[in-house]
């Protein structure tokens, strides 16, 4: 790969330099520094130190590679998945030493002590308009995951990202990515686009749903995730038949779904915080866009589009669907260097470069430093595991 | 126009970065602003919602709830009153409480709950005619909390 791409007619490339991958890397190398730390020493537990260093060189050498490669989503990816997957690590030990147990029980309701997802936020916006309260049995400000925390994280990153974040900050979407990665073909090549129309079908039921009986209904009944993190303590058949569905839908749509199609199909097929998040990419200044000039139609960007947001249709418009969670890999697939991230109301070409840093800083650093606290607390449990022979600090 | 909107796209593309860096930098300061200027709080159905009423006794401390009819618009038909048995700073509950709770002053809402802290199980005996009988009793950061099922009176 050339290390000055030009405009000439070989495919396209935002790949920079050496010497200007320096100078781009460095304000994410402080600014890494900066808040990974946080006006904190280096702590001297190695156990802690490691981790701490690891997120640090991690993070940054992928972000070198982003820029230096022009490839977005293999680097992301790296992260993303790490992120998922630390997440896992981290959050069960953790509730182990705060809680005592992974079983939710009445007290732990009664005393608001279930850690706040971002999953949740759709359910919550009709009976926080007419209640003034969120239908969840958290803290609204104190402890693990506050509710108003998370709020405050998942507003920025919408108004910074729109549906990246999907992409670039669901703890929960890294699962689903790296096993739509295992297999190198899919066994499934072929799913009906309206069956991409069920997230927002499953949106609109759970928000009605939870608005009338006050609950997180998606929580409660649907959400897969609950087979990783927590769910009501097996002390009654209800709560026998919710666990059920818990596993099942993560049996069937993030390890099975993703595996067999290579497609993330929790998120592009039921995830309705997925589909409430696309209405962000409308309000969001970046956006993919497809040159139609040098698009040739080879269809590659729509076969490894990992949410369904690429058809004919969209492609003919030269652009995504709503629900694209610019991950950048139709970006990093185009033969032609058709497909590239845009700033709304630019030129499509020129500032093709400019707008994908543009994206970039704001959505890597997203990633890394909200992903750093569950990769560190992963390792770090890692790290106990290895050394004590149990993840849970005593 | 295509001018503008390219300066304006620009201008929206710029302000990411410092709007995530102010996000981070200010994380202990923003939650509390939001909430404070939301006046958002957890739904009293998981709360058990504002003590209304606390009495002091030998031993243990009685702190009533609000009785939670919340609806979405207006009140439901079913509801609880939360009354959590609070024991001294160190110290535990009396092997068996039992309390007489006035609800609101509604007659009908009159609760008389026996309460063994051991077993944790509340029973109820001569209550008004709108109470239901007991959803739960859960355990408390201090102390343990009964709820007790009602039906609206209004």
């Amino acid at each position: 790969m050339s290390s000055t791409p030009t405009t000439t007619s070989r495919p396209w490339s935002p790949g920079l330099s050496w010497p200007k991958t320096a100078l781009a890397a460095l304000p994410m190398l402080l600014l890494t520094a900066l808040m990974l730390l946080g006006g904190r020493p280096l702590p001297h537990d190695p156990l802690r130190l490691v981790p701490l260093l690891a997120v640090f060189v991690l993070s940054n050498v992928l972000f070198v590679l982003m820029l230096r490669t022009g490839k977005t989503d293999r680097f992301r990816a790296i992260l993303f998945v790490t992120v998922a997957v630390c997440f896992v690590l981290s959050f069960i030990p953790n509730l182990l030493e705060v809680r005592g147990n992974i079983g939710l029980t009445g007290d732990d309701l009664v005393q608001g002590k279930t850690p706040f997802c971002h999953m949740v936020i759709p359910m919550t916006v009709i009976p926080a308009a007419l209640t003034r309260t969120i239908i969840f049995p958290g803290s609204m400000l104190t402890g693990f995951a506050a509710i108003g925390s998370m709020l405050v994280l998942w507003l920025a990153a919408t108004l910074a990202l729109g549906r990246g974040f999907c992409s670039w900050g669901c703890f929960f979407g890294g699962l689903e990515d790296g096993l739509s990665r295992v297999r190198n073909r899919p066994l499934v090549k072929a799913i009906g686009k309206r069956w991409t129309y069920l997230p927002y079908a499953v949106l609109g039921t759970v928000v009605v749903i939870s608005a009338l009986t006050l609950t997180p209904t998606y929580c409660e009944w649907l959400c897969p995730f609950k087979s990783v993190t927590e769910f009501n303590a097996l002390t009654n058949t209800r709560a026998v038949a919710q666990a059920v569905i818990f596993f099942s839908l993560f049996a069937g749509l993030v390890v099975v779904g993703p595996v067999v199609t290579r497609k993330r199909t929790q998120c592009g097929l039921f995830c309705p915080m997925g589909a409430f998040q696309g209405f962000t990419n409308k309000l969001n200044a970046f956006e993919v866009r497809v040159d139609r000039e040098r698009c040739s139609d080879c269809g590659q960007c729509e076969k490894v589009c990992p949410t369904f947001s690429l058809d004919r249709e969209s492609l003919a418009k030269g652009g995504t669907r709503v629900s694209c969670v610019k991950c950048g890999k139709c970006v990093d697939a185009c033969p032609k260097g058709a497909a590239a991230f845009h700033i709304k109301g630019t030129a499509l070409r020129p500032q093709a470069r400019s707008a994908r840093l543009l994206f970039l800083y704001p959505a890597f650093l997203f990633l890394t430093v909200f992903g750093s606290g569950m990769i560190q607390d992963g390792l770090y449990r890692v790290l106990l595991l290895v050394t004590t022979g149990s993840m849970i600090a005593h | 126009m295509a001018k503008l909107k390219s300066v304006l796209g620009t201008m929206w593309a710029l302000t990411a970065l410092p709007l995530l860096l102010v996000m981070f930098f200010g994380f202990t300061h923003w939650p509390k602003l939001l909430v404070a200027a939301t006046g958002l709080e957890v739904s009293p159905w998981f709360t058990g919602g504002k003590v209304v009423a606390s009495v002091d006794r030998e031993g243990y401390a009685i702190r009533v709830h609000r009785p939670v009819f919340d609806a979405l618009v207006g009140q439901r038909a079913k509801g609880f009153v939360q009354i959590d048995f609070v024991p001294p700073e160190g110290g535990s509950l009396p092997a068996v409480v039992e309390e007489s709770v006035d609800v609101g002053g509604n007659p009908a809402l009159a609760i008389r709950v026996r309460v063994d802290t051991a077993t944790r199980t509340a029973t109820l005996g001569a209550s008004g005619t709108h109470v239901d009988g007991v959803e739960g009793v859960y355990g408390l950061a201090r102390g343990l909390g009964v709820r007790v099922a009602l039906r609206n009176p209004a």
